[in-house]
């Protein structure tokens, strides 16, 4: 039993060392992997600082209104050109006087009886810009007026958002 | 005690031998009690650490802990958290002579990839024989390496602290500059210069409340101005009217804080903040809101402008002379030098004296910078000295102290210390009531009308209801005043409905050109420059454009002029 015993706690102790042998290198690759992290960390800051300087040196007001003289077509902010979202006029509804649509029930986005009778999207009345999609009417075909003669828009108004 | 005899040590022994044995396990068992206790313990503390206390807590602990890169002087940022200066880690390059094989043709050699240096002084240090000397400093990244390409032994190069301005010279009289040594010389780097070097742990960043868009449009401006009007120097500033925080400040010329010793001293001169300068007419503002304020004359009173004033062999008169009767809005819209003196005498000397140091205009100001100018005020205040204050001579202040004065003015009447630290979000500003709020409704009135009517009208910027003042001072030269050396400054205030922001610009012998008829006064040269500065600032500081001759704003700028084209003798007397 005492021999047992003695064999026991020998294989113990060959198993507590073995597992020590191994918790121990596995802290060193540990080690290893936090010093490379630190430093890749470090360079990392570094870096970050020097492009946060370069940014803002790239950034600087006087060379970004020189860029944007060189390339852009756009002058300075005039105050008629500020103006808040509900100071916008609403368009009028595809809708005559009795609540008959203007447009046929199949009509298209483009050149529609329905489209026409709505004013231009760009009252300037540019023509339309080659290549770009026309812009979809806020008060499209589906909407209906309710009782009280406001409009309810199809979509529950989350177009305009 | 029936025991033998003769095996009677055996018992004995057995006894004392297993009492020994006894004696052992007792032992024993202490020490492995001891030792279970010990590790007992053990085991509980690396539970503790490894799963109770979160295993987070110390790794971010290494990771916060201050590193090579992140110590140094902290970095500047404006309001909106724009890098104004920070600090980069460049290599130095320095050599150990001894090692260095051939000096003479190592210079050379160095020479050619780094062409800043001056040969001579190259081979000079390279034969010194020391164990040390600096090459240059501060090299970049790619001069690094083509030092390290020429492979001569006994060069190294030093990891250095540099600090860099990345916008140049736009911010330069606010921030100052550092030494090479990364010591703070001037500006914000030298007054907050511990601060920003013993940051905390976290390297907190040090916010201005400069805006630099604003700081572009206002040096943009005023640049082109200068060089227009040939006017040797300019200040101009943006301030907040309702916290004193200061949105943009310059002084022309200015520097390149990255290189500052590049321009002549003069350019290191903050002329916005150090300069102090009889503003001329511009303090009529000040002497009619305090005739206002404490009751010395009214609204609809007047001062009779017919003829010049002569007191101690000077003469007061009038530039835009009207030759008759004015009433209060009217001295201040035509700028009457008469009007204006006469209406100091009625507040008299200790009363100006008394609102003058409620405005700050005779202390020096509080500013968060070293280069603050001390006002000079006349020695002996007599009612020479009363008079020509009332319009801005022989009293002399910086541009600053003046822009918080009329801050006060027209922002219900607090007086807020002018500050260029950005303040956190729910910090209110402690500032002092120097006239009612009445008397600064009245004042706002007036401006208005001084832009709309008077000698402002170049300022206007339709839909941001410019109010403001015409300034236009002679210089003193020797013995007395010069003719066509001119301060010629605009003070002005917008929306004035609710006045938000405070510009004061201010030009040093502008001189007149075609365009201006030849004239180098303020309506000219500093009034029409104000009104371009509002016009490009005021979409980036979101001020909501407004008609300016709808009705409501008409009648909240209303302002009769109380006008009498023909007075007699009596009414004038009268009001007198």
């Amino acid at each position: 039993m005492r021999r047992s015993l003695t064999i026991v706690v020998m294989l113990l102790v060959l198993a507590v060392s073995l597992g020590l042998y191994r918790l121990e290198s596995e802290v060193k690759i540990l080690e290893r992997r936090l010093a490379q992290a630190t430093t890749q960390l470090e360079e990392n800051r570094r870096n970050n600082r020097i492009l946060a300087a370069e940014w803002s040196f790239l950034s600087q007001p006087s060379r970004l209104q020189a860029l944007a003289q060189r390339h852009l077509d756009l002058a300075g902010l005039a105050p008629a050109q500020i103006g808040r979202l509900d100071e916008l006029p609403l368009k009028p509804p595809p809708w005559d006087a009795d609540g008959n649509l203007n447009s046929n029930q199949n009509g298209g986005q483009g050149g529609s009886s329905g489209a026409a009778a709505i004013p231009d999207v760009e009252p300037s009345g540019k023509p339309p810009i080659p290549g770009r999609k026309p812009v979809k009417p806020l008060h499209n075909r589906n909407n209906k007026r309710s009782k009280d003669g406001r409009i309810v828009l199809a979509d529950g108004g989350r177009a305009g958002q | 005690m029936t025991a033998p005899k003769a095996p009677g040590a055996a018992p004995h022994l057995i006894g004392s031998k297993a009492q020994a044995i006894q004696t052992g396990r007792t032992r024993l068992l202490t020490v492995a009690l001891v030792f279970a206790v010990c590790f007992i313990v053990l085991a509980g503390r690396l539970v503790e650490l490894t799963i109770i206390r979160e295993p987070g807590k110390t790794l971010a602990f290494v990771a916060a802990a201050p590193t090579k890169s992140t110590a140094g002087r902290a970095d500047i940022l404006d309001r909106n958290g724009i890098l104004l200066a920070t600090n980069l880690m460049t290599a130095s390059l320095y050599a150990d002579t001894r090692v260095v094989p051939d000096s003479a043709r190592a210079a050379q050699r160095l020479i050619r990839v780094l062409p800043g240096l001056s040969p001579a002084t190259v081979r000079e240090r390279l034969a010194t024989g020391r164990a040390f000397v600096w090459l240059k400093r501060n090299l970049t990244p790619s001069q690094q390496r083509s030092v390290n390409d020429l492979g001569i032994p006994g060069l190294h190069f030093r990891d250095e602290q540099r600090r860099l301005y990345p916008h140049g010279a736009l911010e330069s009289h606010v921030l100052g500059f550092t030494d090479v040594d990364g010591n703070g010389i001037s500006g914000i780097e030298k007054f907050f210069d511990r601060a920003l070097r013993d940051r905390g742990p976290q390297g907190r960043a040090l916010q201005l409340s400069l805006d630099a868009r604003v700081q572009h449009v206002l040096r943009d401006e005023v640049m082109a101005a200068m060089t227009r009007f040939r006017a040797a120097g300019a200040a101009g500033l943006v301030m907040n009217a309702n916290n004193g925080q200061i949105l943009a400040l310059i002084s022309l010329p200015d520097f390149d804080p990255n290189h500052p010793t590049a321009a002549p001293a003069l350019s290191r001169f903050n002329r916005a903040t150090k300069g102090v300068y009889e503003l001329g007419s511009v303090f009529k503002v000040l002497t009619v809101a305090m005739a206002l304020d404490s009751g010395a004359t009214k609204l609809r009173g007047g001062y009779d402008a017919t003829k010049p004033i002569r007191v101690a062999g000077f003469s007061i008169r009038d530039s835009h002379a009207k030759k008759r009767w004015l009433s209060v809005p009217e001295i201040l819209i035509y700028s009457s030098n008469i009007g204006a003196a006469k209406m100091a005498m009625d507040v008299g000397r200790d009363g100006q004296r008394n609102y003058l140091d409620r405005f700050g205009l005779l202390r020096r100001p509080s500013l968060e910078l070293p280069e603050v100018g001390t006002p000079i005020s006349p020695a002996r205040w007599g009612d020479l000295s009363t008079m020509t204050a009332a319009y801005g001579h022989g009293l002399a202040v910086s541009p600053i102290q003046f822009a918080s004065a009329f801050g006060a003015m027209v922002n219900g009447g607090v007086l807020m210390p002018a500050t260029l630290i950005k303040r956190q979000p729910g910090e209110r500003a402690l500032g002092v009531q120097v006239i009612s709020a009445r008397t600064s409704n009245h004042m706002r009135r007036l401006l208005r009308a001084v832009v709309e009517k008077g000698t402002g009208r170049k300022a206007q910027a339709p839909g941001y209801l410019v109010g403001g003042k015409t300034g236009t001072a002679e210089k003193p030269g020797v013995g007395g005043y010069r003719r066509n050396a001119l301060i010629s400054s605009f003070v002005a205030a917008f929306p004035m409905t609710k006045p938000k922001y405070v510009v004061y610009l201010l030009l040093d012998e502008p001189r007149g050109d075609a365009g201006t008829l030849g004239e180098g006064g303020a309506g000219y040269t500093a009034a029409p420059l104000v009104g371009r500065v509002i016009k490009r600032i005021g979409p980036i500081l979101g001020v909501r454009p407004v008609d300016d001759t709808a009705a409501h704003v008409r009648r909240a700028m209303a302002m009769r002029l109380y006008s009498r084209k023909q007075v007699s003798r009596k009414r004038t007397s009268a009001v007198n």
